[in-house]
């Protein structure tokens, strides 16, 4: 037994790394219900987590006596409480687009070693708002700041295929002729409606698309969009590069790999509503 | 529960509510603990993503986790997907930032914002917690609070020691007469930052304010433009009418009286 008149003395190491891991036990709870809608019982998050029932009550109980989760609806579970208000001050609330996916820009750049960009809907054009290019022969961003029609390259169709079938249907007829811009953006030169649809079926379908753009040097992409909980576009993250290095089957042998870095970011792209896409009125 | 878990809620809580950034003995001097301590609750806290070092110093602010739990929270508000469309019509309406705050127990959050127009902004951050009796979308809310509830909120303000100004109940009536509140803005004399309910069956669901000086107090009506505001929220109300399932607030089960928000500021 302790007295009370003990000096405090720093626990021996072993016992100092066994109380570390139970508070990481409880912070893994706590994690637990990031996402939308998170509702949990004792029995899920131990299953979820791979640790003993005895411990997540032990944390849930700590965590809802902090307040930082409480008792849900039902009564049984849990949910995330209010207290969680209370800590303020870290990144900013604001959801900064460019900033949250740099990173993973970075990651993705690590990984394939080729040009990586991060594209955002504008009215009804795509422009192109980060970027890390690769070195030596590459995929440039040789339209800086420039905004492409949804319809035009493949790529701005990855961001066209995340809005609705109504808004797409009256942004492809205010866009007409659809050869406006063929000389402009070669790529998708003649294009027709049910190739253009075709695209956004491929990617509502894969969750992303594949393309090759023939012109001049040849090169190949792959486009993730980001979406929210409704599926309606944060942005489009597309990975290019020349197409003797950037093969049909490099990039489907990274694939794996390039999702499993985006999915952090697509969890959180679906705990933010996108900002409205607002499209010009068609002429009447 | 091991009484590190708590401890290291107790340092996340001193991380976050420090207005610069933290170093070990800072914390341990404010906890009373011993700096090996404080290390270890830090180190905790950083491996799982709650506190972060600040530009790669040996000082600590919040981290991502945190930033991400509090989305989560904003994203159980399902009211927020519904209004977005409506704030950003009001922004460009308005030309001024336009928020919506949701009631959690007595206080009014505010869960999500359009930006207005002007390059120079002085919006306060998302997330802020105020008493249901403080600012304008609050008391916008707390006028369209059934009389019962606003005086059992009263009394958890005195048990709280939250002050009420003394002319409360005057001011909630002009907001019921007028339907809207409004706020002096300290930088525009003779002007006003205004606040629409979001009415639900029994009481407000939420409010959106124009926080902007937009409405001019020495002209009757405020501005040519108020109705057509007033409408774009009357269109939510109706939504709220026909589908108040979607409004759902997902802290009202829980007993107002127990929830406790000690926000900074």
């Amino acid at each position: 037994m302790r007295s009370a008149i003990k000096p405090r003395e720093a626990p021996p190491p072993d016992e100092a790394r066994y109380r570390n891991q139970a508070t990481q036990r409880v912070l893994a709870v706590l994690s637990a219900f990031v996402g939308p809608d998170q509702v949990h019982g004792v029995t899920e998050l131990a299953r979820a987590l791979g640790t003993n029932k005895n411990m997540v009550h032990r944390a849930l109980t700590t965590l809802t006596e902090a307040g930082y989760l409480a008792r849900a609806a039902d009564g049984e579970r849990y949910q995330l409480g209010p207290r969680i208000l209370e800590l303020q001050g870290g990144e900013a609330d604001e959801f900064d687009i460019r900033a949250l996916c740099r990173p993973f820009l970075e990651e993705l750049y690590a990984l394939t070693e080729e040009s990586v960009f991060l594209s955002i809907v504008v009215g009804p054009s795509r422009v192109n708002i980060d970027w890390i290019e690769a070195r030596g022969r590459r995929v440039g961003n040789s339209l800086r700041g420039r905004a492409v029609p949804l319809h035009c390259t493949r790529m701005s169709r990855v961001l066209l295929a995340c809005l609705g079938d109504p808004e797409i249907a009256a942004y492809l007829d205010a866009a007409r002729p659809l050869d406006r811009y063929d000389a402009i953006f070669p790529e998708t030169a003649a294009a027709t409606l049910d190739e253009i649809w075709a695209d956004i079926r491929r990617v509502r379908h894969d969750g992303h698309l594949t393309w090759r753009n023939p012109q001049q040097y040849s090169s190949a992409y792959i486009g993730f969009p980001i979406q929210d909980a409704a599926g309606r576009p944060h942005a489009l993250v597309t990975i290019g590069g020349p197409m003797e290095r950037f093969t049909a089957e490099r990039i489907l042998a990274l694939l794996p790999r390039m999702l499993a870095i985006l999915e952090p970011l697509r969890q959180q792209g679906r705990l933010v509503p996108a900002v409205p896409v607002l499209m010009p009125q068609a002429p009447q | 529960m091991s009484s590190s878990a708590r401890r290291a809620l107790t340092i996340l809580e001193t991380v976050g509510a420090a207005e610069r950034p933290q170093g070990v003995t800072e914390i341990a001097r404010a906890l009373d603990l011993a700096p090996g301590t404080v290390f270890r609750g830090l180190d905790a806290l950083e491996r799982a993503g709650y506190v972060g070092r600040y530009q790669a110093s040996s000082r600590y602010v919040l981290g991502g986790a945190v930033n991400r739990l509090r989305r989560s929270l904003f994203a159980r508000f399902h009211i927020r997907e519904i209004c977005l469309p409506y704030l950003q019509q009001l922004a460009f309406a308005s030309g001024e930032t336009v928020s919506l705050s949701v009631p959690v127990g007595w206080y009014a959050v505010r869960i999500a914002a359009a930006p207005g127009l002007n390059e120079v902004t002085s919006s306060p951050p998302l997330g802020e917690v105020r008493s249901l009796a403080e600012g304008a979308a609050a008391r916008a809310m707390l006028a369209f609070y059934p009389a019962a509830q606003v005086k059992r909120f009263r009394g958890w303000a005195r048990t709280r020691r939250r002050g009420l100004p003394a002319e409360l109940e005057r001011e909630l009536r002009a907001i019921r007469e007028r339907g809207y509140a409004l706020e002096a803005t300290s930088f525009a004399a003779g002007r006003a930052a205004v606040a629409l309910p979001v009415r639900g069956p029994e009481r407000a669901v939420a409010a959106i304010a124009i926080e902007g000086p937009v409405l001019d107090l020495k002209h009757r009506g405020g501005h040519a433009d108020l109705p057509r505001w007033i409408r774009i929220v009357e269109e939510i109300d109706a939504l709220v009418r026909a589908r108040s399932t979607l409004f759902a607030n997902p802290f009202d089960h829980l007993d107002p009286d127990a929830i406790v928000i000690n926000a900074p500021g």
